[in-house]
């Protein structure tokens, strides 16, 4: 079953007949079945936080189509936008977007909060997500007092908690240690195949990568080649490293000034 | 871009904080000038009476709150100003600006900064007292007490003052900074915040101080007052700041232990946000509960004084116009005077209630053991009948010559026995001396009503035969005309009682006879007004000033946290948190910090009242009186400056809401 259909994407900044336009994305097709755990990688500025973006419709497509469970997200008004995302979408980011004004718990239950889920079920919910991720001792804790490792996990089970369609993450390791990415990996794995949840992650990272499945890999806004697993990590990742030093460009990430 | 060209894009969009800082400035600048010139003003002495001894100690207390309360104001904002720009100074160093440059520039843009401000307000200050003289006089309907004039020593105090709490606040600020690092400045909003601790024994300390004052003020009265009131205020300071600091944390607790409330919807938002900011907040609330609380006391204050005021005016003035002319007016002349003083009320719209003009005759004899010596006229009981049926007073029984009814009123309690003795239980006799002889008559009976205003606020009512008689065997002095009329809206009666006087004296010269007494209750009414018109102009200017004042410094409040509030609402967005759920959980939090503060200041300030009734009603002279207004109106008076205040709080609310939501919504774009 077909989870995220993506039909003719492009993105435009600026004016389209501006010729200090950039076309961020072109024409991207692409789609995400049920259970699938998908990599999007790609060099710096080729597209990959723009096109989560659009998927996350925190912005609008220039042309295109995006369809999530079925639903046309450019036919959803503001507010539907807000409530569709917050039922069908879960997110990863990069910076973890952990609330410290909250505990690690009231993070985790934030989603189910807002839905109103009856309380005795969000403490069902939360103590079997805690469990799964390996978080249960760590509940209780202000968000400052966790390492980065738990505050990815943390996020990764508020993502889940609301029983997404589908969870998008946006670089999940790119702030984190290799051990600790490590770990955030396996977790989304055995999420993957053990839950059967579906996983679309952006990386620029060769290794996260090797935890997919399945990668497109983006150059310049369009879709440069895709790569399919069929055999260990070791070799995927391999294949991973070959067609990234056949497209060429940087992999650092810019550091970016935050006024 | 070089360096100076960020720095140029950087302060045009730190331009809305810049304005927030010099505009507070200027506040603080124009309020202390504003009373400094009124302090200093050539118009306002003192003399060594006791009100203006309180009204002394009145403007000292003013004075030292407003000069407390600029300090606060300047050094919060100017720090509020300094945090919020922590991203600024990080950059700056980043980009190898040394500390000590960076204190440079921060000494210099507050100093400058201050000096414009201290211009801005000598100028606005300036314009605003020439307002709010004039149109203190509309509304008073009286000559303001002060005249307009630009005070040199006030602008004097204000520069120097104002100069020197700029430089001072800017070296605090420096100094900040050179002790914490400039990173930690920057790092700032991602510092955490240590959850808000919570302690039973300072929670219930602070319920028990607010309850022990509030006892105490609730019974206080004349004798414990002096006694109680310091340590009262004291308490209730102390209970209020715990009450904010503690209580709050701990009902914040207690709902976050009830889950089917804390888990529902934005409750969860609300109450992070509002636990996380607890201990900022709770400064700044108790400072506003507590000026909140003193200004509508100062105001409820006033209110009742000036209500007291109004009613023991028509308690010593019987009438809204009482005069008494001594010489032989003929009846005709006595209509004219009577009809021309109906038809001067009449075309200035004033009502007259009832109104006689009586022949009376006054004989030697007869007189008040009072202080007034004044001997008490006699009237015909045909002239009381007319008078008496005009003004709904009681009926003078049919009067036998040789008998008198004593009426009138005495203001404060019964008339001196010397002169009546017991009217219930005996008759006496008054005795008057004629030219010729002596006359006496046996009070039967005295009957209270409001004749005339002191000193003649007494007459014998006598039959009229022999009334008609004596008006025969008088001499030239004797004779005796009271005008008494009582008006439905005196206080508007000012102008025709002006005129009134004027063209009775000129008829009354004319004729060569002479006014005893001539007394009005609304010119009375006025002279009292006028002298407590200084004190209503400082309670105003004090009230408004604090209103404005604490409105901004919850507006500072908001705002301080703008930067980190807007990296958590982006947050909230990008789980699909809606702008209107946002926009939801600001309301309640700007609501809560606009209006708790409110409603404790309201608490206070009833009890404060009641305090300062019981002081009142313990005095033997009001007691007496047992002035309505001081018992049951109470809080009834305090209603309409509540509800002002409120008014005033709610237009900051969405002002400052307002002003939040957009800068939130602009970030977004
Ligand atoms: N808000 C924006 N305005 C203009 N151009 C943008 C904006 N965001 C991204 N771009 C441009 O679009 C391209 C793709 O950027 P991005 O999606 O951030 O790439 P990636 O995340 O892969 O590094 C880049 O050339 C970038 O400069
Ligand atoms: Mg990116």
């Amino acid at each position: 079953m077909t989870v995220l259909k993506v039909q003719g994407l492009s993105k435009v900044y600026g004016s389209e007949k501006n010729s200090a336009a950039t076309w961020a994305l072109e024409n991207i097709n692409f789609e995400v079945d049920q259970g699938e755990f998908l990599g999007v990688m790609g060099p710096s500025g080729s597209g990959k936080t723009t096109l989560l973006n659009l998927l996350a419709s925190l912005d609008k497509p220039t042309t295109g189509h995006i369809e999530i469970a079925g639903v046309d997200l450019s036919k959803l008004k503001d507010e539907e936008t807000a409530m569709f995302r917050r039922k069908n979408i879960g997110f990863v980011f990069q910076d973890f977007n952990l609330l410290y004004t909250l505990s690690v718990k009231e993070n985790i239950i934030l989603p189910l909060a807002l839905d109103e889920v009856r309380p005795s079920d969000i403490e069902k919910r939360v103590s079997q997500v805690a469990e799964n991720l390996g978080i249960t001792h760590i509940l209780d804790k202000r968000v400052f007092e966790i390492s980065q490792g738990e505050q990815q996990r943390t996020a990764i089970a508020r993502a889940i908690i609301n029983r997404p369609k589908v969870v998008l993450a946006d670089e999940p390791t790119g702030n984190l240690d290799s051990k600790s990415a490590n770990g955030v990996m396996k977790t989304f794995s055995s999420l993957n195949e053990e839950y059967g949840i579906t996983i679309l992650m952006v990386t620029h990272d060769p290794f996260a990568a090797s935890f997919c499945k399945r990668i497109l890999f983006l150059k310049d806004g369009e879709i440069f080649s895709e790569l399919r697993r069929s055999d260990g990590r070791q070799k995927f990742f391999q294949q991973v490293i070959d067609v990234l030093s056949v497209m060429g460009g940087t992999f650092d990430e810019p550091y970016q000034l935050n006024l | 871009m070089n360096l100076t060209s960020l720095i140029y894009k950087n302060m045009k969009g730190l331009r809305y904080k810049y304005v927030t800082f010099l505009l507070s400035s200027v506040f603080s600048v124009t309020i202390f000038y504003l009373f400094a010139s009124f302090v200093m003003h050539p118009n306002v002495e003192f003399g060594p009476s006791v009100s203006d001894t309180g009204v002394q100690i009145g403007l000292l207390a003013c004075e030292i709150i407003i000069v407390i309360f600029s300090f606060f104001f300047v050094w919060y904002s100017s720090s509020a100003f300094i945090k919020s720009r922590a991203n600024e100074f990080g950059l700056l160093s980043t980009l190898g600006a040394s500390r000590r440059q960076l204190s440079k520039m921060i000494f210099t843009e507050s100093v400058i900064i201050g000096e414009i401000a201290i211009g801005l307000g000598l100028l606005l200050g300036t314009l605003l007292l020439r307002m709010f003289l004039s149109a203190m006089s509309l509304l008073l309907q009286v000559d303001s007490p002060i005249e307009f004039a630009i005070v040199p020593e006030a602008i004097v105090y204000t520069f120097i003052g104002y100069s020197l709490l700029f430089i001072f606040v800017a070296l605090i600020n420096v100094r900040g900074l050179k002790k914490g690092q400039i990173v930690d400045l920057s790092r700032q909003s991602q510092k955490a915040k240590k959850p808000p601790a919570f302690s039973w024994i300072l929670g219930l300390f602070a319920l028990l101080c607010l309850s022990v004052g509030y006892y105490l003020a609730w019974t206080t009265d004349g004798r414990t007052v002096l006694l109680r009131i310091l340590p009262v205020i004291g308490i209730v300071c102390v209970g209020t700041y715990f009450l904010f600091s503690q209580v709050s944390v701990g009902f914040l607790r207690s709902i976050r232990k009830n889950k089917g409330v804390y888990y529902r919807g934005l409750n969860l938002l609300t109450v992070g946000e509002l636990g996380f900011k607890v201990q900022d907040n709770a400064r700044v609330l108790s400072i506003t509960a507590i000026l909140t609380a003193v200004v509508l006391t100062a105001i409820g204050t006033l209110n009742i004084s000036s209500q007291t005021l109004v009613e023991m005016r028509e308690f010593d003035y019987p009438q809204a116009l009482s005069v008494t002319i001594e010489g032989k007016l003929e009846p005709h002349e006595l209509d004219k005077i009577e009809l021309s003083l109906r038809s001067e009320f009449q075309s200035d719209g004033v009502h007259v209630q009832s109104g006689a003009v009586l022949p009376g005759i006054m004989f030697r004899g007869a007189v008040w053991d009072w202080d007034m010596n004044v001997p008490i006229p006699l009237i015909s009981e045909e002239d009381f009948k007319v008078w008496a049926e005009q003004s709904g007073a009681p009926y003078v029984e049919d009067v036998l010559p040789g008998e008198a009814v004593m009426v009138g009123s005495y203001p404060w309690g019964d008339p001196p026995h010397t002169l009546c003795g017991d009217l219930q239980s005996r008759a006496f006799e008054v005795d008057y001396e004629l030219d010729e002889g002596e006359i006496s008559f046996v009070v039967c009976q005295s009957i209270d009503v409001n004749l005339l205003n002191d000193p003649y606020s007494w007459a014998m009512v006598i039959d009229s035969t022999q009334m008609r008689d004596l008006l025969e065997v008088a001499g030239p002095r004797d004779y005796l005309t009271l005008i008494s009329f009582e008006l439905s809206n005196w206080t508007e009666s000012s102008k025709s009682v002006e005129k009134i006087r004027a063209s009775l004296s000129a008829q009354i010269e004319d004729l060569d006879f002479k006014i005893l007494d001539f007394s009005s209750r609304v010119s009375a009414y006025q002279e009292t007004i006028q002298s407590r018109s200084l004190m209503l102009f400082l309670a105003v200017f004090v009230a408004l000033v604090f209103s404005v004042g604490m409105g901004s410094m919850l507006h500072f409040r908001l705002f301080t946290d703008l930067e980190e509030d807007r990296s958590r609402f982006a947050s909230m967005k990008r789980l699909g948190v809606s702008w209107g759920e946002i926009k939801t959980v600001i309301t309640r939090q700007a609501a809560l910090l606009f209006f708790a503060p409110f409603a404790l200041g309201v608490v206070h300030s009833v009890f404060a009242l009641k305090a300062l009734v019981g002081t009142l009603l313990s005095d033997p002279i009001i007691a007496e009186m047992g002035l309505p207004v001081l018992t049951s109106k109470t809080f009834r008076y305090m209603a309409v400056p509540i509800a002002i205040f409120l008014a005033l709080q709610t237009i900051y609310f969405l002002i400052s809401r307002k002003a939040y939501l957009d800068a939130m919504r602009s970030s977004e774009a």
